[in-house]
C-alpha cells in the first residue's frame, strides 16, 4: 500500500516512467561487451538529440551505443537474450528495450548516452515490436505467436493484452486517435485497437502481405510490404516484369483506417518501389523525410530507396548488408541504416545521396553453414533482378498464407498455398505433389524457377538446407494444460476417424501422397498432406486456401470417416489440433 | 490491320510460314510428300488432343486429301472413307495420299498447308521451333535484335530501313529511316529475295554486334553502321501524341484533366507500363482516363488477365470452359490502378478475336468503364502454343474458351449455344472505313515516329475519341458537383 502511494504520489509531479524509477533500487551496472568476437545483427535504432544512435542487436541481446558526431561505438551493453526493438520517450530520458526470447520489456533511464537499467517488465509472449504512448507512460508490444496486443503500464508493470485473429509484428500508436495500428507479421491484415480501453476497433485486410515498417506523417500512415499475385506465374516474363511480386509502399489515409464505415485501401495510395532491373526486394523500415519524400530500406537487395520522385520514381543507395531499420536526424539530413547481416551502421548524406560511412559495431566470427544460409534465405539477390527472397513468401521462414502459381507442382495455373518452412526439416516429401524427394532438390527449384534466379551452386542450396533445418516445428496455440480434456477426446477422435494414415505423429504428416477427393485446376489429385503441427495458427486451408474454417477443412476431405463426425467429436478434434 | 506487332513478327520470321521440310522437298511425288506426312499427322494428333473444338479426324483426313490435290470424287468415295478410318499413323497417311492423288498434281506445299490450318475452327497457325523463340521473346517483351523494321524496295532491288525504333540499338547506332541495306556481316545482299537472308543475318545473340554497310537512296555515299544487338524495349502504352523520342503528350484536350492511353498490344510488360505511367498522369493532374484499345493486334490470354486485374478490384472477371465442359471461374484480386477515376474504353470491330474482346467485356460488366465505337466479335476461343513431337514445329490452336457474364452472350439456338458473341460498346459511334484508316495512320506514325515531319502526324477527326472526351468531361463535371 505505502509503495502505491509513493507512486500515485510521483505521478503528479513527474512525467516519464525512467524519472519515476529513478528512486527505486535494483539499478545494476551492466557488462561492456563491445570487444566481444559475436554476432550482433542490429534490428531497431533510436537516435537521441541528433547524437546518441541506440542499437538494439538481436542476436547478442546487446544494445550498441554509436556516438554518431565521431563515429565511434562508445559502449555496448548486454542486456538480454534476444533484442528485436527499441524506443526513446520524446523527451529521450526513458529507453524501452524489448526482448524476444525474455518475453521482457525492459525499462532504462537514459542521460548524455549513458543508460541505467531501471526495470525489467513481463511482456506478451514472443514479443515483435513496441511504441510508446506520447506521454511515456505506456508501451504497446506484438505478440507474434501469442497473437496479442500488449499494453504495458511503464509506472506499475501493469500489463492488459488485447487478443488478436492473427500473429501481429510491426506497431505503431496513431497520434491525437487514442488508436494502435498493428500489422500481420505474415499477411496482410492490420488491426486498429483502442488504447484506453484496450479493445479492438477495426480489423482491415490489405491487399499485401510481409508487412515490415509503418511510419506516419500528418494523417498518412505508411505501410511497406509486398504483393503476391496468384494471378502470374513464376515464369521469367512475369518476375521480370514485376507482374508476379511487387515490393511496394502504401499510403493511408488514417480517418479512413480509424473509420469502419470507410474503405481506407481505396482511398490510399500504392507506390511501387521495384521495377524491372531494379526488383528491390523485400522493402523493410521506413522514414519519412522532411522534403515530403520517404526513405526506405529495401531489405533483400542491400539498398536504400528514395523517393517517390514528382513522376513516381525512386532512386537507390546501396547500403550494407539486409538492411532492416532506419531513423533520420531531425533536420532530415542524416539517416542511419542497421544492416542486419552486415553487424554496422550505414551513415548516409540524405541531399548527396551517398554513403557517408558504414561503421562496423564489433568483431564478429566467421560465418558457418547455417550463417551462410541464412543470409541467403534473406537475399533477394538470389532471384532475378532483386524482386524477391525466400522470405519474400515464407516470410521469416513462415509463410505469407497466400496462393502462388510457381511450377514446383508440375503445372501453371494451379496456385497454391505457399507452405511454412518451420520444421521443414522433418516434413518431406516437399512439394504439393511430393515430388522433391530431397530438401536440395526443392530449394534448386524454388532458386532456379520459383524465383528465376539461374542455377545456385551446391555451396549455396547446402548453406540453405543447413539454414532450413533450424527452423522449429511451429508452436501449439493451445497448451495442453489449457486444452486438458478436450484434447485428449479430440487425440481420439483423429486416431479413430484415421486421421493419422496420412498425418502422423509427431510431424502429423507422412511420406506418401493421397487422393482424399480434392484436386486442382490440372486435374492433380494425389496430393502431399501438409504437416498440422501449428495448424491453430493458420488462417485458411486446403491447397488452394478454399476455407478458412479448420473445421470445414477438416470436412472437406471426402474420407468415409470425416463425414461421419459429430458436433461434438469435431470440437474436440479443433482442440486437440489447436495443441499440435 | 497493319501494326506495328506484326510489323516485328514479319521482320523477325520473314514471310509467313516456314516449313523447311517440305520446302526443301525435291520434286518427285513420293519425295514430295514423305517429309510432310509426319509433320500432317503430328498436328491431327495434336488438334485431337488439344482443340476445344476439334474437326473429326475424318474430316481432317479429307481436307488434307483436298489439299494434297485429291480429286473430290475419290474424297466422297466410300471405300476412301473406310480407308482413312484405318490410318493409324504417318507411314499410312503418306501410303494413302501418294496412292490417290494424281501424279501431274502440282500443288505448293507450305500455300496448301496454311489454307488448311486456316480453314479449321479457331484460325490454327504453325511456326517452326525457332521462330516461336521469337514469338515468345515478343510477348514476353525481351525481344533481342537491332529494332529495325525492313521491307524489300522494289526498284532499287534492295532490303530497305522502314523504321529504326524510337530507343532502339540501330537507331542509336545512326541508321536512318529509308536506308537501303548493301551489306550485312561483309555478306552482299544485293538483288531481289533478299529479305529473309537480312532477317536470318541481323538476328543474333544479346550483346553481339553486327555491322551493315548502307546508303540513302539517291545518294552514292556508303556508310558502316554497328550495331550491339539488345533487348528492344518495345512499348506497348502510348500517349496522345509524341513530343520527341522520349516524351509524349497524354492530354487531347490542353485544358481538361483527361489521360489518354493507346495499347499497341498487350504483353507481359503492360502492366508494368501502366503502373509506372498511373503516378506520372497523377502529377499531371489527370483525374479520367481514354483507355484506347482499338487496332491492337492481340494477346494471350494470361498477359489480358493480368491487365484486368491491375484494372479492377475483387471481383470476377470471365469463365473458362475447357475440353471436359468445366468451367473455372476467373476473378480480379483487391486494388486497380486508376482507383476511382472515370474511364472510358474505344473498340472497334479491329480487335475481334484478339483477345482484347474480353478485357473491354469485363470493364463494362464490371462498371468499370464506359465503351465507346463499334462492336466487337468474339469467337471465345484461347488459343495456346503446342510444340509438335521431334521438333516439327509448334502449333497455335484453340484449347479453352473464355465465357462472358450473360449480357455479352448470344442467346441459344436450337443447335445449342453458339459460341460467338459481341461485345457493344455503351456509346455506338461509327467510322467510315476511310476515316478508320486515317485515324490508325496517326496513331502508327506517333507510335513509330519515322520522323518528326511524318505528315501523318497531323491530326485527324477521331469522333470515337470526341465521344470519349465528351462522356468524361461529362463525368468530371458531375464528380465535381458530387464532391461539392
Amino acid at each position: 500500500m505505502k509503495t502505491h502511494y509513493h507512486l500515485g504520489a510521483l505521478l503528479l509531479f513527474l512525467v516519464t516512467p525512467a524519472a519515476q524509477a529513478a528512486d527505486e533500487p535494483g539499478t545494476k551496472e551492466l557488462p561492456n561487451v563491445a570487444a566481444k568476437r559475436q554476432w550482433r545483427q542490429p534490428v531497431a535504432l533510436a537516435l537521441a538529440a541528433n547524437r546518441w544512435l541506440f542499437i538494439a542487436n538481436e542476436r547478442s541481446g546487446s544494445i550498441s551505443v554509436l556516438d554518431v558526431e565521431s563515429g565511434q561505438v562508445v559502449r555496448e551493453v548486454q542486456v538480454g537474450k534476444q533484442l528485436v526493438d527499441l524506443r526513446l520517450t520524446s523527451d529521450i530520458k526513458s529507453l524501452v528495450v524489448l526482448d524476444g526470447e525474455a518475453a521482457e520489456a525492459i525499462l532504462f533511464r537514459h542521460q548524455d548516452g549513458d543508460l541505467t537499467l531501471l526495470r525489467r517488465f513481463a511482456a506478451p509472449t514472443d514479443p515483435r515490436r513496441l511504441d510508446l504512448s506520447a506521454d511515456g507512460k505506456q508501451a504497446v508490444i506484438t505478440g507474434r505467436w501469442s497473437r496479442t496486443l500488449g499494453i504495458l503500464d511503464l509506472l506499475d508493470g501493469g500489463l492488459k493484452t488485447i487478443p488478436l485473429s492473427f500473429a501481429p509484428q510491426e506497431v505503431r500508436l496513431l497520434p491525437g486517435a487514442d488508436a494502435i495500428a498493428v500489422a500481420d507479421a505474415f499477411g496482410g491484415r492490420l488491426a486498429v485497437c483502442e488504447l484506453t480501453a484496450g479493445t479492438p476497433r477495426v480489423m482491415r485486410e490489405l491487399p499485401g502481405h510481409n508487412v515490415r515498417g509503418l511510419a506516419l506523417r500528418g494523417e498518412q500512415l505508411f505501410v511497406t510490404h509486398q504483393v503476391l499475385s496468384r494471378l502470374a506465374r513464376t515464369t521469367f516474363d512475369d518476375v521480370h516484369w514485376g507482374n508476379l511480386l511487387t515490393n511496394n509502399v502504401r499510403e493511408l489515409h488514417i480517418p479512413d483506417l480509424l473509420n469502419p464505415k470507410a474503405d481506407p485501401v481505396r482511398t490510399s495510395r500504392l507506390h511501387q518501389v521495384g521495377t524491372e532491373g531494379q526488383g528491390s526486394g523485400d522493402p523493410a523500415g521506413v522514414a519519412c523525410l522532411p522534403d515530403g519524400r520517404l526513405l526506405i530500406v529495401l531489405s533483400g537487395t542491400d539498398q536504400v530507396a528514395f523517393g517517390p520522385g514528382a513522376e513516381g520514381e525512386w532512386r537507390r543507395l546501396a547500403v550494407g548488408r539486409r538492411p532492416t531499420a532506419v531513423v533520420v536526424s531531425s533536420n532530415g539530413r542524416r539517416a542511419y541504416v542497421a544492416n542486419t547481416f552486415g553487424d554496422s551502421i550505414s551513415v548516409v548524406d540524405v541531399e548527396r545521396l551517398a554513403v557517408v560511412k558504414e561503421i562496423t559495431l564489433g568483431p564478429t566470427p566467421e560465418p558457418d553453414d547455417k550463417e551462410r544460409g541464412r543470409r541467403l534465405f534473406f537475399n533477394a539477390r538470389l532471384s532475378h533482378d532483386g524482386w524477391l527472397s525466400c522470405h519474400s513468401c515464407h516470410t521469416d521462414g513462415h509463410t505469407s498464407e497466400l496462393l502462388a502459381d510457381t511450377h514446383s507442382d508440375g503445372s501453371f495455373g494451379t496456385p497454391k498455398r505457399v507452405l511454412s518452412l518451420l520444421g521443414v526439416a522433418e516434413t518431406g516429401p516437399w512439394g504439393w505433389n511430393g515430388s522433391f524427394k530431397d530438401l536440395r532438390s526443392q530449394i534448386r527449384q524454388s532458386i532456379s524457377s520459383t524465383m528465376q534466379g539461374g542455377k545456385p551452386s551446391d555451396q549455396q542450396v547446402r548453406d540453405l538446407e543447413a539454414f532450413l533445418r533450424t527452423l522449429p516445428m511451429p508452436r501449439a496455440t493451445l497448451s495442453q494444460r489449457e486444452s486438458a480434456g478436450a484434447s485428449i477426446r479430440g487425440a481420439a477422435v483423429f486416431a479413430e476417424h484415421g486421421c493419422r494414415k496420412c498425418h502422423a505423429p509427431p510431424t502429423y504428416t507422412t511420406s506418401e501422397v493421397y487422393d482424399v477427393g480434392l484436386a486442382d485446376e490440372a486435374g492433380l489429385r494425389q496430393l502431399n498432406p501438409p504437416s498440422l503441427r501449428g495448424v491453430g495458427l493458420r488462417s485458411v486451408f486446403l491447397h488452394d486456401n478454399r476455407t478458412t474454417s479448420l473445421a470445414e477443412a477438416v470436412r472437406l476431405h471426402q474420407t468415409k470417416s470425416s463425414a461421419r463426425m459429430s458436433d461434438k467429436e469435431m470440437q474436440d478434434l479443433l482442440t486437440f489440433l489447436k495443441y499440435l | 490491320m497493319p501494326r506495328l506487332f506484326s510489323y516485328l513478327l514479319m521482320l523477325a520470321i520473314g514471310s509467313g510460314l516456314i516449313l523447311p521440310r517440305l520446302a526443301t522437298a525435291a520434286d518427285e511425288k513420293d519425295e514430295r510428300s514423305k517429309p510432310a506426312a509426319p509433320l500432317l499427322w503430328a498436328i491431327v494428333k495434336t488438334i485431337e488432343e488439344r482443340h476445344i473444338a476439334p474437326p473429326s479426324r475424318q474430316q481432317m483426313l479429307l481436307d488434307i486429301g483436298r489439299a494434297a490435290g485429291i480429286p473430290s470424287d475419290v474424297l466422297e468415295s466410300e471405300s476412301f472413307k473406310m480407308k482413312l478410318d484405318q490410318i493409324k499413323n504417318a507411314e499410312d497417311l503418306l501410303a494413302l495420299m501418294v496412292a490417290a492423288r494424281p501424279a501431274n498434281k502440282q500443288i505448293n506445299p507450305e500455300e496448301a498447308l496454311r489454307k488448311l490450318l486456316q480453314s479449321w475452327p479457331g484460325r490454327l497457325d504453325l511456326v517452326s521451333e525457332k521462330d516461336f523463340k521469337v514469338v515468345e521473346q515478343l510477348n514476353a517483351n525481351r525481344y533481342v535484335g537491332t529494332g529495325i523494321q525492313v521491307r524489300t524496295n522494289a526498284e532499287e532491288k534492295l532490303v530497305q530501313v522502314m523504321l529504326a525504333f524510337p530507343n532502339g540499338p540501330a537507331r542509336k547506332a545512326g541508321l536512318k529511316t529509308d536506308d537501303l541495306i548493301l551489306e550485312v556481316e561483309g555478306i552482299s545482299v544485293r538483288g531481289a529475295g533478299m529479305i529473309r537472308k537480312v532477317v536470318d543475318l541481323l538476328r543474333g545473340e544479346e550483346g553481339s554486334t553486327v555491322t551493315l554497310v548502307v546508303r540513302q537512296p539517291g545518294s552514292e555515299e556508303k556508310r558502316t553502321i554497328s550495331i550491339v544487338r539488345s533487348v528492344i524495349p518495345l512499348q506497348t502504352v502510348f500517349g496522345y501524341e509524341r513530343l520527341s523520342e522520349e516524351s509524349w503528350n497524354y492530354k487531347p484536350l490542353a485544358d481538361q484533366p483527361i489521360a489518354y492511353v493507346h495499347l499497341s498490344g498487350i504483353r507481359s510488360s503492360t502492366l508494368r507500363e501502366l503502373r509506372q505511367l498511373e503516378p506520372r498522369l497523377q502529377a499531371q493532374g489527370c483525374k479520367a482516363l481514354v483507355l484506347d484499345l482499338r487496332f491492337e493486334s492481340g494477346a494471350r490470354l494470361h498477359d489480358v488477365t493480368l491487365l484486368a486485374d491491375g484494372l479492377l478490384d475483387e471481383g470476377p472477371l470471365w469463365k473458362i470452359r475447357d475440353r471436359s465442359n468445366t468451367t473455372r471461374e476467373v476473378r480480379s484480386d483487391r486494388d486497380s490502378l486508376f482507383g476511382e477515376w472515370p474511364m472510358v474504353v474505344l473498340i472497334n470491330p479491329t480487335i475481334s478475336n484478339t483477345g482484347m474482346e474480353w478485357l473491354a467485356a469485363a470493364l463494362k460488366a464490371r462498371g468499370r468503364a464506359v465503351l465507346v465505337g463499334e462492336p466487337v466479335e468474339s469467337n471465345s476461343f484461347v488459343t495456346e502454343h503446342v510444340h509438335l513431337p521431334d521438333g516439327l514445329g509448334v502449333l497455335a490452336l484453340p484449347t479453352s474458351r473464355v465465357v462472358l457474364p450473360e449480357q455479352f452472350q448470344p442467346r441459344m439456338t436450337n443447335a445449342g449455344p453458339k459460341s460467338k458473341w459481341t461485345v457493344k460498346p455503351d456509346e455506338l459511334v461509327k467510322v467510315e472505313q476511310k476515316q478508320r484508316q486515317e485515324i490508325v495512320a496517326r496513331i502508327l506514325a506517333h507510335e513509330s515516329f519515322r520522323s518528326a515531319q511524318d505528315p501523318a502526324l497531323k491530326p485527324v477527326e477521331d469522333p470515337q475519341l470526341a465521344k470519349a472526351l465528351d462522356v468524361l468531361k461529362a463525368a468530371l463535371k458531375q464528380g465535381g458537383a458530387k464532391d461539392k
